[in-house]
């Protein structure tokens, strides 16, 4: 027994020292934000995606250390799933640039794990790409709020801007009209991509064209619940996070909205078939008329060999009878951001690779002709993207991919067609989201058990304290 | 990772037993201690590798589970027992918790279930004296050499609710993935079948070491064929029973991938090391994760001193 | 008389041979069902996309297409995953089953203080759960720059393998010491005695618990999806659960079920022509134990 102890200690000792050992890049001689690279520098970058993602990134590193000699850029590109689980038990030896998405850039930035590179990039750079993306990564550390203010540092570059918006099965369109005798006319009238649809409008044409609920066939293929709540002028919580709002009438009647589609119309999947197979399978299976989607999926859909379908978007619908209600579908982003702890030097190299993936033309050209994003840059997007000038995107679906602009757009005085950012970027963590959608869920919204102002009502309590925690944990 | 084996310490034994070193002259001393010197130092890596992977990592998630724990600055600050309770109280987390207690408690029952079918299938083969008996065994032990991930993918695929198989073989529409009570028939059907392979051979062998004579004896008695099952096979094959049921204990409480790969993280079949996983790693509550994670420990441990206590009483020996 | 004893006798027969096919089809069945999976999943690497998702219960492919064996390769490499997988194996089993044949023969057959205590004290690993130790020990690979390699798989192989070691204990305990005995005179050592007498005496029962050791890595998925994250540098069994995921494959099932057969042929190559081992030294465990 007596030997055991100081053996223990011994280990334990081992395993406290090695933690402590890692490695701080802080050191070296300043190297200002502008300066020219002139000694060798070696810098790591983390992101995710599929084979094909991750191929087409490491030519894009590759031609960049073809420009800068110098800069030996070490990529390594992840799985999607378990990406931030690795970049958080990484956090004391985080990559020098690495893709932050939004939903956990509030985190990370208020624990000080990011630099702030506002002195990397000029404004004319800046003013380039789409302000609704670049807006998403300043903080201010002082008082710990989101978004451009007095005080507010740059801590990212977006890596894109992904609108999820409604899209359409138009060879199934074709054939419904075709066999139910429907008026062409007045269904393509409803599918345009310029004027979104009321929530009315839109649950009579799902009936119209999935007229029989027990056919193989659906109308939709779920619903995102942030397009029902945001197109209804709702929200989650107010705008800095600190008051649920579960329980407003527009929020319930959003979630009421969706659970409508399956338990009044049966145009919809219903909830236990949602969980076993995707929206987004199901849509490429022809298994339904709508569905949703975002620019990224695009990729997977041009690789796919054997669909035999054509598609095209739309805005989201939204309430009509709420006279506040705008068309509104959620943008994801994700952004490019760089370690607190990387020396002067390696940030500086991390910045210019970051600013090459972000706001180069060449680059920005290739993600779009991949179908992986529309272009950060918005004169490029606005008129070679849309209307394919270049002739990279050929005759692939969807034509409209003004839609997608509309969205990332946002709202002028007259436009009725928008987006927002999804609710987890303005909270601490992520996890009251899964917590909620369980709970309705398992409460049975889906299946018409409990309504939702009743399940609303019932979980504001809670929903409030996830709440109050996050703002503890902020501080 | 693999079937642990139970070793009985046979403590008192062991000592006597290494003193009848085939190296040890008692006079010289001097051996004697280089004997010792030598013998330790084989068995010290080992004991430094446990020391390192096992016994400090494990201090660390106890100290953690005391500590309010930021994954990302790594800051810490003692917070006593809060972790502990908030897995039992808080409105946020307890729920979560509990209910994977209740899923990993629930889905045990195919411990019981793959014992008794590898019972029946071990009985079977004993009464057929079927001549295929190796390929049955080869076959039936499969499930337990198959890939983890492999396997779920394709059970999840069999058993989805709108396309699998089972489905449209029997023309119904069970919602196998998400109905909580289904989905937990399904794990339970599919590691009941997986498991019984095993509880086979391991009962075969038992059968096979219990002596001819004590069947003859039993029937010149007149004990039919279910009395001589119960009052001396079943006996003679308790070892076994024990073995399965304590492996199967410890293996279930740590099962991980069923909830991971095959019900895709469905609160219906969240067990405790997936709330382990998807708290401490997923989310970076440490603190409550480490928490859990000791008193997972805890009732391991309990289970298996348990089993060393009492092993004695309750499993035949000869 | 004898009439009567023998129509007995064949009734007996009679009845003992429909049992033997009673039997028989109660065991096809239950085979059949373990099978199936490994048979669904052939089945379905065969198929179109939208064939293997079809709600008409089909068990043959309508279509009989082999492109998801070619796709496979560029979608994920397997052959760097079967080379990682194979150099976890080799170095953690040559070196772990070394290490721990050392120490059995020393709580075995040498000389040893506070035996008892040692044996327990790493005995009591065994129902630490790993996920008490995950957490500590990823932060420990992480900070001495082990991310993303193979270190963190294979290190804690190098310092033995516990269940191997009980098992060698026992075993080693059941050989005479007579063996050892004209090796001491010849003035060998305990190394040499370990290396030269023991060794050879207990390599099927070595051989039997690296049959085991070499399937549990080779199916081991927790560790490598937490430690592995470049396609190139990772094992077998987390490309698995990429091919799986749904961001980059959702539709795509055939591939999935392709990746998965070639995934599974190795090992079941090891299994069948080893299957002796297995059943034999999985019942030496059990009832022994």
């Amino acid at each position: 027994m007596k030997k055991a102890f100081p053996l223990i200690a011994a280990g334990v000792l081992m395993l406290a020292g090695l933690t402590a050992c890692g490695k701080d890049d802080g050191e070296g001689e300043y190297v200002p934000p502008d300066a020219e690279l002139t000694e060798n520098v070696s810098i790591r970058f983390w992101g995710w995606g599929d084979a094909a993602e991750q191929a087409n990134y490491q030519t894009l590193v590759n031609q960049f250390m073809q420009e800068n000699k110098n800069i030996t850029v070490v990529y390594t590109g992840m799985n999607s799933q378990n990406y931030m689980q690795e970049l958080r038990n990484s956090a004391t030896n985080l990559p020098e640039l690495f893709y932050m998405p939004d939903y956990d850039f509030l985190e990370y930035a208020a624990n000080g794990m990011l630099k702030d590179v506002s002195a990397y990039v000029s404004e004319e750079e800046l003013s380039a790409i789409w302000p609704q993306a670049v807006d998403e990564y300043y903080f201010n550390p002082k008082n710990n709020t989101l978004g451009k203010s007095e005080g507010a540092k740059l801590y990212g570059l977006p890596k894109d801007l992904g609108p999820f918006t409604l899209v359409y099965n138009k060879t199934l369109v074709d054939s419904q009209i075709e066999k139910l005798q429907l008026d062409r006319e007045e269904i393509y009238g409803l599918l345009n991509p310029n004027i979104a649809m009321t929530w009315r409008q839109f649950r009579d044409l799902l009936k119209k064209l999935d007229p029989d609920p027990n056919d193989n066939l659906y109308g939709i293929s779920h619903y995102e619940i942030e397009a029902a709540i945001y197109s209804n002028n709702a929200n989650f919580f107010n705008d800095d996070a600190s008051e649920q709002r579960i329980t407003d009438k527009n929020f319930t009647d959003a979630l009421q909205f969706i659970a409508d589609l399956t338990l009044v119309d049966h145009t919809m999947v219903e909830a236990k078939n949602q969980a076993s197979t995707n929206g987004f399978q199901r849509f490429l299976a022809s298994g339904c008329i709508f569905s949703f989607m975002g620019p990224w999926d695009c990729a997977q859909f041009w690789a796919l060999d054997d669909l035999t379908f054509e598609s095209n978007i739309l805005p989201v619908p939204y309430n009509g009878e709420n006279p506040d209600a705008k068309s509104t579908a959620w943008v994801g982003s994700m952004g490019y951001c760089v370690s607190a702890k990387a020396s002067s030097l390696k940030t500086n190299a991390a910045m210019r690779l970051a600013k090459y993936l972000c706001c180069n033309e060449d680059a920005q050209r290739k993600f779009y002709e991949l179908g992986q994003q529309v272009p950060n840059i918005v004169e490029m997007a606005k008129d070679e993207y849309v209307n394919d000038t270049k002739n990279l995107i050929g005759d692939k679906d969807p034509v409209d991919r003004s839609v997608w602009l509309d969205t990332i757009n946002g709202f002028s005085a007259e436009d009725k067609i928008g987006g927002k950012v999804r609710p987890r970027y303005y909270t601490y963590s992520s996890d009251w989201y899964d917590m909620f959608t369980e709970y309705i869920d398992t409460e049975g919204l889906w299946t018409g058990a409990k309504t939702a102002s009743q399940i609303c009502a019932a979980y504001a309590k809670t929903f409030q304290a996830a709440l109050d925690e996050m703002r503890a944990n902020l501080g | 990772m693999e079937k642990t084996a139970i070793v009985c310490p046979e403590t008192g034994e062991q000592t006597a037993g290494g003193g009848a070193s085939p190296f040890m002259k008692k006079k010289k001393s001097r051996l004697e201690r280089r004997e010792h010197l030598i013998a330790f130092l084989f068995i010290l890596p080992p004991i430094i590798g446990f020391l390192v992977f096992t016994v400090a990592s494990m201090l660390f998630s106890f100290v953690y589970s005391f500590q309010k724990y930021n994954t990302l600055t790594g800051a810490s600050s003692w917070i006593g027992f809060d972790n502990y309770i908030n897995l039992f109280t808080h409105e946020l987390f307890a729920p979560d918790f509990w209910n994977s207690v209740g899923n990993t408690a629930i889905l045990l029952l195919s411990i019981p279930l793959s014992m008794f079918l590898g019972l029946c299938l071990a009985g079977l083969l004993r009464m057929g004296d079927i001549k295929g008996s190796k390929i049955f065994q080869v076959l039936y032990y499969l499930p337990a050499v198959s890939s983890a991930v492999a396997m779920n993918i394709v059970w999840r695929y069999i058993f989805n609710n709108e396309f699998g198989i089972v489905n449209l073989m029997f023309n119904i529409k069970a919602a196998w993935l998400s109905d909580d009570a289904l989905l937990k028939i399904a794990i339970i059907f599919k590691n009941s079948i997986n498991g019984m392979g095993t509880a086979m051979i391991l009962y075969l062998a038992g059968m096979l070491n219990v002596p001819k004579d004590y069947y003859e004896a039993a029937s010149l008695d007149g004990a039919g064929k279910v009395r001589q099952f119960f009052s001396i096979t079943l006996p003679i094959i308790s070892p076994v029973t024990f073995y399965l049921l304590i492996t199967g204990l410890i293996g279930g409480l740590q099962s991980y991938a069923d909830s991971q790969v095959f019900a895709a993280g469905d609160s219906g079949a969240r067990t405790i090391v997936y709330f382990i996983w998807a708290r401490g790693i997923d989310q970076g509550r440490y603190g409550l994760a480490s928490a859990a994670s000791i008193l997972l420990a805890f009732v391991i441990m309990i289970i298996t001193v348990i089993q060393f206590k009492f092993s004695n009483k309750w499993v035949y020996e000869e | 008389m004898e009439n009567h004893v023998e129509y007995k006798e064949i009734a007996r027969k009679a009845g003992y041979i429909s049992l033997r096919v009673v039997i028989y089809a109660v065991l096809v069945c239950g085979a059949f069902l373990l099978v199936f999976p490994y048979l669904w999943m052939l089945l379905t690497s065969f198929k179109k996309d939208l064939d293997a998702i079809s709600i008409q219960l089909s068990l043959f492919p309508k279509q009989w297409v082999f492109h998801n064996y070619a796709d496979i390769w560029t979608f994920i490499p397997l052959l760097k995953g079967l080379g990682n997988t194979l150099l976890v194996e080799v170095s953690v089993i040559v070196v772990g089953t070394f290490v721990s044949a050392m120490a059995a023969f020393s709580f075995a057959k040498l000389k040893l203080r506070h035996k008892t205590f040692w044996l327990l004290f790493l005995m009591s690993g065994m129902m630490v759960p790993y996920a008490a130790l995950m957490m500590p020990q990823f932060r420990v690979f992480m900070a001495i720059g082990m991310f993303d390699t193979l270190w963190p798989l294979i290190l804690p192989g190098f310092f033995g393998n516990v269940s191997m070691l009980f098992f060698l204990v026992q075993y080693m305990r059941g050989i005479p010491n007579a063996y050892f005995e004209a090796a001491r005179i010849d003035g060998a050592g305990h190394f040499k005695c370990f290396i030269s007498v023991m060794l050879p005496l207990v390599k099927t029962a070595i051989a039997a618990q690296v049959i085991f050791w070499f399937i549990g890595i080779w199916n081991d998925y927790f560790a490598p999806s937490i430690y592995l994250h470049s396609h190139d540098r990772m094992t077998l069994q987390p490309m698995l659960a990429i091919i799986n995921s749904e961001s980059s494959s959702g539709i795509r099932l055939p591939l999935i079920m392709a990746g998965a057969v070639l995934a599974s042929i190795p090992m079941l190559v090891i299994y069948i022509t080893c299957q002796k081992y297995f059943i034999e030294s999985l019942s030496i465990s059990g009832v022994k134990g």
